[in-house]
């Protein structure tokens, strides 16, 4: 055995420690990807007040599409002057990267897709209420929900200066419509022609009319430049930098672990009024929670757990609660024995107290859900439709059905027991604590449940597989939700009852009922309001009589920031305060 | 002498060749699939046709054997394509996290592995006094902690009431630090999970250490050592210790290894950018490209750590050779 010098250990050791430490070194500072442009002289001067001259005053669309015309941009000019934002920077914890804000990239709605928005500007955006109001568009008219005419701002420039034009929203349309997007990409293959008529006047026609097109298309695509994106193939579209938007803020970095945001001083809204936000990854919500009380970050873009919400409200921090359209629903598999039978499923809906397990699993933080699938707050629910707790007419429902209880009190059909399985998600807590409770509910009135907890994708595998209504389904009962833009659009609740997949593609639980699917197809072509709220209420009292599924409850959604950094969040109905409304003061509030 | 390495390389790379088989095979044994994030999050609305164009272009639709033969020459040629959520390199995701990780668990190992060894051999040496059932005591609560939980106590301790330290990160992502400033964060940063880290995995060296001197001291070799009437500290760095530390050096040679596959618990606490975070979330996310890259990594690691204990234990202790 021939000892090393001891040196060279040493200097071995020494070595590998310099190789792991340059590693982790700052990077090169490489020359920014957007310089922050220095804002032209000529440009800065100018006031934002152009937006004001171009809003029609002639109320053209006829109100009952729905569609306001623009608001004369008064908030643009009281925006204007503020060459300073009030607040400087600020700091927001997120959950998990979001790709490159890349229009193709984001992972999560919340809030990934309102990070993008803060790049990309669509031609309409949702107000605090849910409401389309033109962003990009200066007006959008209609008369048939089928022929949409559209006038542009004047004016607008992508971040590198260069004008946006109708010319740039026909090419983002066309392009989404042949490259898929998952989002948009089937909300826009309803326009059959796009027409321009000047750089800022242009006409879309769609196949057939469709009063869904301003939300689920106008307020959503968001419209991409010409130059960076022409001919990328699909395969391609992931590695676009999101270099070039037009909205409030441009991207300056965008890591796995951080994003960095600045203000963009011509935006033509005004200047936003934080000059830069930056967003911290942080993937536990305990440690982000404490991150907030340090003041390391200002705000966390996860929800607050219902018992956070009392220690979180205490200055300088503050909550800002309001409802969530996201659902909590108990699934039921149609095609699986008892639960064909309309008896069996109405029994489990009425022995379930909603009411409690809003109560219990989110301290009274939360809606309780009606079974018509509709949020109670939308305004096209049908008040009519209530949500029903009644453990004698479940038992009544079930004797009915031949259901008779067995000697351990399990109810025996068919020379069945009635025991099954009920699936929950790991990454869910409050939904399995709620399948727990539906445990003890569902014993009272003779049947037996157990609960499974599995990781999403593998509950989507037995319940949805390759989110495909039409492959097999392999599962009794399924705890599930859907996320909040759901109810955005009222014509949306016939996705999940459908019975042909290429509508239906959310009918996760092969509920079929034509007289159903006539009221739905009704319901997706209603032009008028009036009548299509009417085509709901019906459609709502029907899914109330079949249960296709049972609905549980809408939980409340709570969001912690510190107030002393900065308070300008506004609280999209349904959505949360980190959206784009936050920072363009005025607008759609 | 040939014929032993020769066998010994044999056996690696066999083992190299089962686990990258596994590495392709057991993310696609687990239920589920990476479609919702190939396609984005609104996977349901999309068409029957975009899906399947979706898993086409990912190449998911050949029959699994011909995927596999693919997966081999891409190994063999280096390439591992690209995450199915992250759009990146697999190399470029797996180089940005690696430094930190083994910035965090080799320090962490280093220190642990130094304090095991030291309060080890004392705690073997002074058997059944105060000092030794008070290290004992200490070292098993410790032992029975809970990583997430340490996690989050010094959080709250030292992060929020405290104030002396930050609560995520391995740097400060928006100050543009440079130079010392640079290294005194990424210090900073790396304090709590450090401590978290070393409080969890510190036992179990400091046990083996201390069993390992309990049966070297009974050795004859250690009475002849006191017969010789050599001083106290002689007996027990000289005879004793040297001796007692061959089962700590397995035990650290295969931390060693692991050092790479990072610490998912302590990373997700502190949100720390390491390995461990990694994998685990692209088992959420089914991301196949990511598990297969990043598994293979660790594997060749923890190889390469058992391959350095096969050569070095035989100049640890002569013994094992075999003698012809």
């Amino acid at each position: 055995m021939t000892p090393q010098p001891r040196s060279a250990r040493v200097g071995a050791l020494a070595l590998a420690t310099m190789l792991l430490l340059a590693a982790c070194a700052p990077a090169a500072p490489s020359a920014p990807t957007a310089a922050p442009a220095a804002p032209k002289p000529t440009e800065a001067a100018k006031p934002a007040a152009p937006a004001a001259t171009t809003a029609p005053a002639a109320p053209t669309v006829p109100a009952a599409t729905g569609i306001p015309a623009a608001k004369p941009a008064a908030p643009a000019a009281t925006a204007a002057p503020a060459a300073k934002p009030s607040v400087r920077s600020l700091r927001i914890a997120i959950a998990t990267d979001e790709g490159t804000l890349n229009p193709y990239t984001y992972k999560t709605g919340y809030p990934g897709w309102n990070m993008l928005n803060l790049v990309w500007d669509s031609l309409m955006q949702l107000d605090a209420q849910n409401v389309p109001q033109p962003l990009l568009a200066a007006s959008v008219k209609t008369t048939d929900a089928m022929t949409y005419d559209i006038t542009m701002r004047p004016g607008i420039k992508w971040h590198d200066g260069k004008p946006l034009t109708s010319e740039d929203v026909k090419f983002t349309y066309e392009y989404f419509i042949k490259i898929t997007h998952s989002r948009f990409s089937s909300p826009l293959r309803a326009i059959d022609t796009i027409t321009t008529d000047g750089p800022e006047r242009l006409t879309i026609k769609l196949k057939a009319p469709n009063p869904s097109f301003p939300v689920r298309a106008l307020a959503d695509a968001p419209i991409i430049p010409r130059q960076e994106w022409d001919n990328v193939p699909l395969e391609r579209t992931k590695e676009i930098p999101a270099k070039i938007g037009s909205g409030p803020y441009k991207l300056i970095e965008a890591t796995d672990t951080a994003y960095r945001l600045e203000a963009n001083p011509d935006y033509f809204l005004g200047a936003p009024p934080v000059g830069e936000l930056l967003f911290p990854v942080i993937k536990d919500l305990n440690t982000a929670l404490q991150a907030l009380r340090t003041g390391e970050v200002q705000a966390v873009a996860r929800e607050l757990p219902p018992e956070q919400v009392q220690p979180f409200s205490q200055a300088p921090l503050k909550v800002s609660k309001g409802p969530g359209f996201a659902s909590t629903l108990l699934q039921f598999n149609l095609e699986r024995a008892p639960f064909d039978k309309t008896e069996v499923r109405q029994a489990i809906d009425l022995a379930i107290d909603k009411k409690k397990l809003v109560d219990t699993i989110l301290l009274g933080n939360g809606t309780v859900a009606t079974p018509g699938f509709v949020h109670p707050d939308s305004p096209n629910h049908d008040p009519s439709v209530q949500a029903r707790f009644d453990v004698a007419k479940a038992k009544q429902l079930l004797d009915q059905a031949g259901a008779v209880p067995g000697p351990d009190g399990i109810r025996v059909l068919n020379g069945k027991p009635m025991a099954f399985t009920v699936l929950a998600q790991s990454e869910q807590p409050l939904r399995i604590r709620a399948a727990e409770l539906i445990i003890g509910m569902l014993k009272e009135v003779g049947i037996q449940t157990t609960v499974k907890v599995l990781d999403n994708n593998a509950v989507i595998d037995l319940v949805w597989k390759d989110f495909d209504v039409t492959k097999p389904r392999d599962y009794e009962l399924a705890m599930f939700g859907w996320s909040a833009p759901v109810q955005v659009d009222p014509a949306r609740v016939v996705d999940f009852a459908h019975s042909d997949p290429t509508i239906g593609t959310g009918n996760i639980g092969a509920y079929k009922n034509p007289e159903a699917d006539k009221i739905g197809d009704q319901v997706r072509a209603a032009v008028d309001p009036a009548q299509r709220k009417q085509l709901i209420g019906q459609y709502e009292r029907i899914l109330a009589t079949d249960v296709p599924f049972v609905m549980l409850y809408f939980q409340d959604l709570a969001y912690a920031y510190r107030a002393d950094a900065y308070d300008g969040w506004l609280f999209q109905k349904g959505q949360g305060i980190i959206t784009k409304l936050s920072f363009l003061p005025g607008f759609g509030r | 002498m040939t014929g032993f390495f020769g066998g010994k390389v044999a056996q690696y790379a066999l083992v190299l060749f089962v686990t990258i088989t596994l590495n392709f095979l057991l993310p696609r044994l687990m239920p589920g699939s990476p479609l919702a994030y190939l396609a984005g999050e609104d996977v349901g609305a999309m068409s029957a046709q975009d899906r399947a164009r979706v898993i086409s272009d990912a190449g998911l639709d050949r029959p699994p054997f011909e995927q596999y033969l693919t997966y081999l020459g891409n190994v063999v040629r280096g390439e591992f394509g690209y995450s199915f959520q992250q759009k990146k390199p697999i190399g470029t995701i797996l180089l940005d996290r690696l430094p930190w990780t083994l910035l965090l668990t080799g320090t962490a190992l280093l220190i642990s592995t130094s304090l095991g060894i030291v309060l080890g051999a004392i705690a073997g040496w002074r058997r059944g006094r105060r000092t030794d059932l008070a290290a004992l005591a200490v070292f098993i609560f410790l032992e029975s902690l809970p990583g997430f939980w340490v996690g989050m106590i010094l959080v709250a301790v030292f992060g929020v009431q405290l104030g002396l330290f930050p609560t995520f990160g391995a740097r400060d992502a928006f100050a543009r630090l440079t130079g010392v400033d640079y290294w005194v964060d990424v210090g900073k940063h790396l304090v709590l999970p450090g401590i978290t880290l070393v409080a969890i995995t510190v036992s179990a060296t400091f046990l083996t250490m201390r069993y390992s001197m309990l049966s070297v001291l009974g050795e004859d070799y250690v009475t002849v050592a006191r017969a010789k009437g050599l001083a106290e500290p002689q007996v027990l760095f000289r005879h004793a210790v040297r001796n007692a530390l061959l089962p700590v050096a397995t035990v650290f040679l295969l931390n060693v290894g692991q050092a790479v596959a990072g610490a998912t618990v302590i990373e997700t606490v502190f949100s720390y950018p390491g390995v461990g975070r990694l994998m685990y979330e692209a088992v959420l996310a089914r991301d196949y490209p990511l598990l297969q890259g990043g598994f293979l990594m660790i594997t060749l690691s923890v190889l390469a750590a058992n391959m350095l204990a096969d050569l070095v234990y035989p100049l640890l202790d002569p013994r094992v050779v075999k003698r012809d």
